[in-house]
């Protein structure tokens, strides 16, 4: 075998590549080949060959659809299936909870942006304990990835692989992808994987997240699929390599170390489990919970009515162009019992971070549709069998080597999800509410504070804030919760100011910033800090600021992201009117602050739903009183009167205080 | 003197007395009045038929607090906050429960304080306790007559800080009572000293919530009590597991959150001493609910991570109770996949499972082990009930149809899958503390908790199965056996090292002074037992330890308890990591001398034959002959292998086939599941 620096520049894997999408096409899985191209499915042969417009496709898929329903032949005892999945379930969990209780930074035990699972030998996904949905699209992609590396032939026992790749199956650069395969009498028989996003990965900015990076390399280290352990034991020169490129080597040990930890529970169990009921047993379970789940998922998808759903949503500022929007479009087909997404005519790639690799697309798609159906459907691979994709390459929604991408999965996965909910939100419309603030609202970065001891100190953070939820089709928006895509939680005041030079001046709600409607939005929140340390620099990936959470059914847009830098005198600055300041008002980079700056954001709120002046008027005088709605907003769009709005607000808290300041001012005067 | 128990609980108040002198027992049961929680409490005493002049001691569980927060049906109350972060009640960190994550329609719990009664007020302190600001005092009184004008019935107060810093709380509190004097208060910094300020708030706020009902309800207990006799203090359970007087329930009602359950780990406890056991696994399993909870030698287990109506954390410490929808009255479903379920839904007490002939129609775990023949259909069932096995049967035949096999291997699965459910809990709680089920033996508790002890032990490779003296009140009993306990916190994060550890010596002395002070205002005379303990963990991990603090071993000490801890609880240990310390704490306890004396026996009163029934036999798919006996005939010394049951006027107990039973010398039933794996 020759080597070249050339046959290194883009990572690569021993397998075959779909011609239309890009996937990485797994030894034994169906594959589809036209002359000499090769497809990883007939989804995608179809596109490519001779395509057909949006409404025609999934009819010409529909006999390759039929051949793959669930295998109604497959029996199995529906007490021994609930008696496993169980099992199954609980492994996950206690997984879980090793990985929350031993990690060392605030993303993982406060943010549990990590997921465990338990795959089979197929490497399908039996069950799992989900901290990030967005990481659901990619997993079985990036395990599959990490084991084609090596072959099975090359991997043993106590072998555990570990990557990063984003461009073939992790979310972005920062989450750590690790697999190990757990043996019974020298086979494989089940395969467990944790995946889970480190504070840091090298790259230009602490933190991972650069809001204006040009391609990958600018993001962190790219490590592929390499084995962390052999045999049981760890492979120095691969843990030396990561650490010395991480700026934060202490932490993040103990994170790894948590990672391992987490799949050594899980393997132990599958060992009781196996020694308790037999490897038979075993095996024919793992199946049969994915053959429940793909029942399951079908018989909802049978609730929802045949049809070609359209649905596109544009892409504001991509942090390097910022004026530049791009196009996401999404064709979603039911099928009887499929359901199809299609996402040709989408963008090309974006110069900035905002591209989605191809898993993070897929697991915004699935997202989506999990909100449509009955939360209860089990989240095992069986349910993504109805499910299809057709996502052209070099896309926005999925692109390639070199592109940039870190925002990809923390803030486009929304706005893919978002555009799939316009797409249901025809076809079920009692399921959806109107579009969210569907930002993370990321901050990360660091800096220098002195000391007690009179020394230099470092500090790094990574965090983020919740954003309003649209309003629902019978009741109001909820007020700043992560969006519906992520589940983490935010950090504490107190904790940020005892650990960082900081003080939060304000976190409170944000007036009128949920979409007026007769279900309103739900409002976004405002968060002020002040610098006290040194000097520090601020990275920010968020959206939501040129272009509106739309307002359904005659309700308002909500309120939009803005993100100020607050000078020393009090002026409160947008980020690009700062001498270093990119050129981008919620995606830069390394902007530098000293002592006694701040900055603050406000962050989106949710479309509201339905006409304003439907809403009952006393929940409007209930929403002036409560300080949701300024009496000025609740004359425009809720058609109520001057004086009925002034009246509701003289007897607020809002106008108790308005009147000590003004006493106060006054006071002041000479 | 007569010591007495009694337990108000959502569909059953037990009630137990005990003449420490002659030895006497005496049991009630009574159906709670939830519309009138001090009748059904009456109604016990009554039943009991003791003089309430002759009571010494008289400790009460109660679930008010936790229905009130449950049901919605507390004051209306005000916050007052610090200026400019009034809200962390409705950014709740933004937080989904697990179970919501793909939950578009998912809408979080109202605040217990609507916005527009959340007032900020100016005043500051620092992540150090320094003022920045002052408190603004006027802001205070113009907060007083807000909420005069808006009819607020209790206050919370919970500033930035105030755990480092409690001057500002305070002063606000002499300022509320000086203009209402009849108005209570809440501060933060009372209740929970520690960090996290939507966590301390909300745990601060639901006390104030509860706190006008609360007192109502204690002083018109106690107005009655005096009535009829009783002289002494009531005494609540808390839900750290020990007792304290009503009066200060009154004063922070929070604390009782869960005192409905505690008194059961109580109990667990002590038939762990009796039985000499190295611990204990404690399970309750009622009509509704099952719950459990891991006891020791040392002691209960605690957290402060607790969660009320889904998402409001309350962070006080309280025994680790974690409760599941599984019990008799527990509903077999199928799912659109075909999959068999079974609960959360309850048919609970009425209807009640369809074999109790009140109109429940749907099939319950009560009715699939009438149809096993593990409950004996013959038999009364807690007084006048008695069991219909055809009603039973009809109520199952539908579900075995669609399972396309016959009614009783239905039953057979719908009582697998009941097991299964209450297998995860136990892993659960097990697991997230580093604990081995194997390790320990299973406390068969509650109505139906006997019945489905053996099968819950086997699944989990536990050994042993003990079957208390009187597994169904086991609750009321725990009440009498418990301490008086205090619990004293102190949030002083801090790396560990030789000046830190003099500042933490010196806190200890001053929670501990603090600790003997308040359990003498208890009533307490004798010498208290101090249990002080530190929450640690390495620099950069969040999730904390709780080591046992001895100043005697220094620094260097408490580092290596702490790795070892760590390394017991997850396979690992830092050792050249540095180590800090977040929250110290100390609990003041009175103990209750009293205590394993009050561990129940059972004397028996008939006769051991056995009655012939039939048991189903899944493995030969048809009934065997097996026996049922009568608990109170069974003595000390008596031995027996399934298959059979034993009946007593509380629970029925089933000892599936080759399991041997024995009867130990206090009367406690012992399953040796082990040698029949």
């Amino acid at each position: 075998m020759s080597l070249s620096a050339k046959s290194f520049a883009a990572p690569k894997l021993f397998l075959d590549k779909c011609d239309f999408c890009g996937r990485f096409v797994f030894e034994g899985e169906s594959r589809v080949e036209r002359g000499d191209k090769l497809y990883c499915g007939a989804p995608c042969a179809a596109a490519a060959v001779d395509p057909p417009p949006p409404q025609k496709l999934a009819e010409t898929l529909a006999d390759w659809f039929r051949r793959r329903d669930d295998d109604q032949a497959f029996a199995f005892d529906p007490i021994d299936l609930e008696v496993f999945a169980g099992a199954f379930r609980t492994i996950c969990l206690e997984m879980g909870h090793t990985m929350t209780r031993t990690a060392h930074s605030p993303v993982f035990y406060e943010g549990e942006d990590f997921t465990v699972a338990v795959f089979d030998r197929e490497i399908r996904r039996v069950a799992l304990w989900e901290g990030n949905p967005a990481q659901l699209g990619s997993l079985e992609h990036g395990v599959r990835a990490a084991i084609s590396q090596f072959g099975w032939d090359n991997i043993h026992e106590g072998d555990v692989l570990l990557h990063n790749n984003s461009y073939v199956g992790t979310p972005h650069l920062p989450e750590f992808l690790m697999t190990k395969p757990v043996f019974h009498d020298g086979q494989v028989v089940a395969v467990l994987a944790n995946i889970a996003h480190h504070t840091d990965v090298g790259g230009k900015a602490p933190g991972g997240m650069p809001g204006d990076a040009t391609d990958i390399h600018q993001e962190g280290m790219l490590i592929p699929p390499v084995k962390a352990f052999e045999r049981g034991q760890a492979v120095e020169a691969i843990w030396r390599i990561i650490l010395s490129n991480l700026r934060t080597p202490e932490p993040s040990y103990g994170d790894f170390l948590a990672m391992v930890g987490s799949i050594e529970v899980g393997e132990r169990r599958i060992k009781e489990m196996i020694a308790r009921h037999g490897v038979d047993r075993m095996l024919h379970h793992m199946r049969a919970v994915q053959v429940h789940a793909e029942r399951r998922m079908r018989a909802e998808i049978e609730r929802i009515p045949n049809g070609v759903y359209e649905s596109e949503i544009e892409v504001e500022d991509d942090g390097v162009l910022p004026d530049r929007r791009y196009l996401i479009k999404v064709a979603i087909t039911v099928l009887d019992r499929d359901v199809l997404f299609d996402y040709r005519g989408s963008d090309i790639e974006a110069r900035g971070p905002i591209n989605c690799p191809f898993g993070v697309s897929v697991a915004a798609s699935v997202n989506a549709i999990f909100n449509v159906v009955d939360p209860a459907v089990p989240r095992n691979q069986g349910a993504y069998e109805p499910l299809h994709f057709v996502i052209p390459r070099e896309t926005i929604v999925n692109c390639e080597y070199p592109a940039p991408l870190n925002a990809g999965n923390s803030e486009t996965h929304n706005l893919v999800a978002e555009c799939c909910l316009g797409a249901f939100a025809q076809a079920v419309p009692d399921r959806v509410i109107a579009p969210s603030g569907a930002t993370v609202s990321l901050f990360s970065g660091g800096g220098t504070q002195i000391g007690p001891n009179g020394r230099r100190e470092r500090f790094a953070f990574v965090q983020w804030e919740p954003t309003g939820w649209g309003g629902a089709p019978h009741r109001d928006g909820n007020i700043g919760i992560t969006w519906v895509g992520v589940r983490s939680k935010i950090f504490s005041t107190e904790v940020l100011e005892s650990r960082f030079p900081w003080r939060i001046e304000q976190h409170e709600i944000r007036p009128d910033s949920g979409g007026a409607g007769r279900f309103r939005g739900g409002v976004g929140i405002e968060r002020r800090y002040r610098f006290l340390g040194e000097e520090m620099e601020l990275s920010a990936v968020a959206d939501y600021c040129k272009i509106a959470p739309h307002g359904w059914r005659g309700g308002a847009d909500g309120g939009t992201t803005d993100i100020r830098i607050v000078e020393h005198d009090g002026t409160e600055t947008r980020p690009p009117d700062r001498p270093d300041g990119g050129s981008s008002p919620t995606k830069f980079s390394g902007l530098k602050l000293t002592e006694g700056e701040g900055f603050l954001i406000r962050t989106a709120g949710g479309g509201g739903y339905g006409d304003p002046r439907e809403r009952e008027p006393e929940r409007v005088l209930e929403d002036i009183f409560d300080g949701y709605v300024t009496p000025a907003a609740a004359v425009e769009h809720y058609g109520i009167s001057q004086a009925e709005a002034e009246r509701a607000f003289a007897r607020s808290w809002d106008a108790v205080r308005a009147r000590l300041r003004a006493g106060q001012a006054k006071g002041k005067t000479p | 003197m007569i010591v007495v128990g009694i337990d108000v609980g959502g569909t059953f108040t037990d009630a137990v007395a005990w003449d420490t002198a002659s030895g006497e027992k005496f049991f009630a049961k009574v159906l709670s009045t939830p519309d009138d929680p001090p009748r059904a409490f009456f109604d016990a005493l009554g039943q009991l038929g003791i003089a309430l002049d002759s009571v010494a001691r008289m400790v009460h569980g109660t679930t008010l607090a936790t229905n009130t927060v449950v049901e919605r049906r507390g004051a209306r109350i005000g916050l007052i906050a610090t200026d400019g972060h009034r809200d962390t009640l409705d950014i709740r960190r933004g937080i989904r429960p697990f179970g919501h994550i793909h939950d578009l329609l998912y809408a979080p719990p109202p605040p217990l304080v609507r916005r527009g009664l959340r007032v900020g007020v100016r005043g500051r302190m620092d992540a150090n306790g320094a003022e920045v600001e002052p408190l603004a005092e006027a802001d205070i009184a113009a907060a007083i007559a807000f909420f005069a004008e808006h009819e607020v019935e209790a206050v919370a107060v919970a500033f930035l800080f105030s755990y480092a810093n409690d001057a500002h709380e305070r002063r606000v509190e002499e300022l509320v009572h000086a203009s209402r004097p009849d108005l209570p208060v809440s501060l933060s910094s009372r209740i929970l000293p520690q960090w996290h300020e939507y966590e301390r708030t909300n745990t601060t706020v639901a006390d104030a919530y509860m706190k006008p009902a609360m007192m109502r309800y204690l002083e018109r207990l106690a107005d009655d009590l005096e009535r009829h006799g009783f002289k002494r203090d009531l005494h609540i359970m808390k839900s750290n597991g020990g007792v304290m007087t009503a009066r200060r329930a009154a004063a922070i009602p929070i604390e009782t959150y869960l005192s409905g359950p505690a008194g059961g780990v109580v109990a667990g406890y002590h038939v762990g001493r009796q039985t000499e056991r190295a611990g204990l696994i404690v399970t309750d399993m009622g009509g509704t609910s099952f719950e459990v909870s891991v006891v020791t030698p040392s002691g209960y287990t605690t957290t402060t991570e607790s969660e009320i109506g889904l998402t409001m954390p309350i962070m006080l410490p309280m025994l680790d109770v974690r409760t599941i929808g599984a019990g008799g009255g527990s509903i077999a479903w199928l799912d659109p996949g075909g999959a068999l379920k079974v609960g959360p839904h309850s048919a609970g007490a009425l209807p009640g499972p369809a074999s109790y002939g009140r109109g429940g129609e749907e099939p319950t775990v009560t009715d699939a082990n009438v149809i096993l023949g593990r409950l004996p259909a013959d038999r009364p069932l807690a007084g006048d009930l008695s069991l219909d096995a055809e009603r039973a049967r009809a109520a199952l035949a539908p579900l075995a149809e669609r399972l396309g096999g016959t009614i009783e291997r239905a039953a057979e699965g719908i009582v697998r899958i009941c097991v299964a459910n209450m297998v995860g809990q136990i892993r659960a709680v097990t697991s997230e503390r580093g604990l081995h089920p194997r390790d320990f033996a299973l406390l068969a508790g509650g109505g139906a908790g006997p019945l489905h002890g053996a099968q819950i032990a086997a699944e989990l490779g536990i050994g042993t199965v003990v079957v208390p003296a009187y597994p169904g009140l086991l609750s009321a009993v725990g009440l009498i056996q418990s301490d008086i306990r205090l619990d004293f916190v102190r949030s002083f994060p801090a790396r560990l090292d030789e000046h830190s550890f003099r500042d933490l010596c010196r806190i200890m002395d001053e929670l501990e002074q603090e600790g003997r002070r308040a359990l003498h205002e208890e009533g307490h005379r004798e010498a208290p037992t101090i249990e002080a303990s530190v929450e640690m963990r390495y620099v950069g991990q969040n999730w904390q330890i709780r080591v046992p603090f001895d100043a005697a071993g220094g620094a260097a000490g408490l580092a290596g308890a702490f790795d070892a801890e760590h390394n017991r609880l997850y396979g690992f240990s830092l050792d050249h990591h540095a180590r800090e310390f977040i929250d110290l704490r100390v609990a003041a306890v009175g103990v209750n001398a009293e205590a394993d004396r009050l561990t129940p026996t059972r004397v028996p009163q008939g006769r051991a034959d056995g009655a012939e029934t039939q048991f189903w036999d899944g493995r030969a798919d048809r009934f065997e002959v097996g026996q049922v006996f009568d608990r109170d005939g069974l003595a000390p010394g008596w031995r027996a292998t399934g298959p059979l049951a034993i009946a007593g006027v509380d629970a029925v107990v089933w000892v599936p086939p080759r399991v041997p039973v024995l009867v130990d010398a206090a009367g406690n039933l012992e399953l040796d599941v082990g040698s029949a794996l």
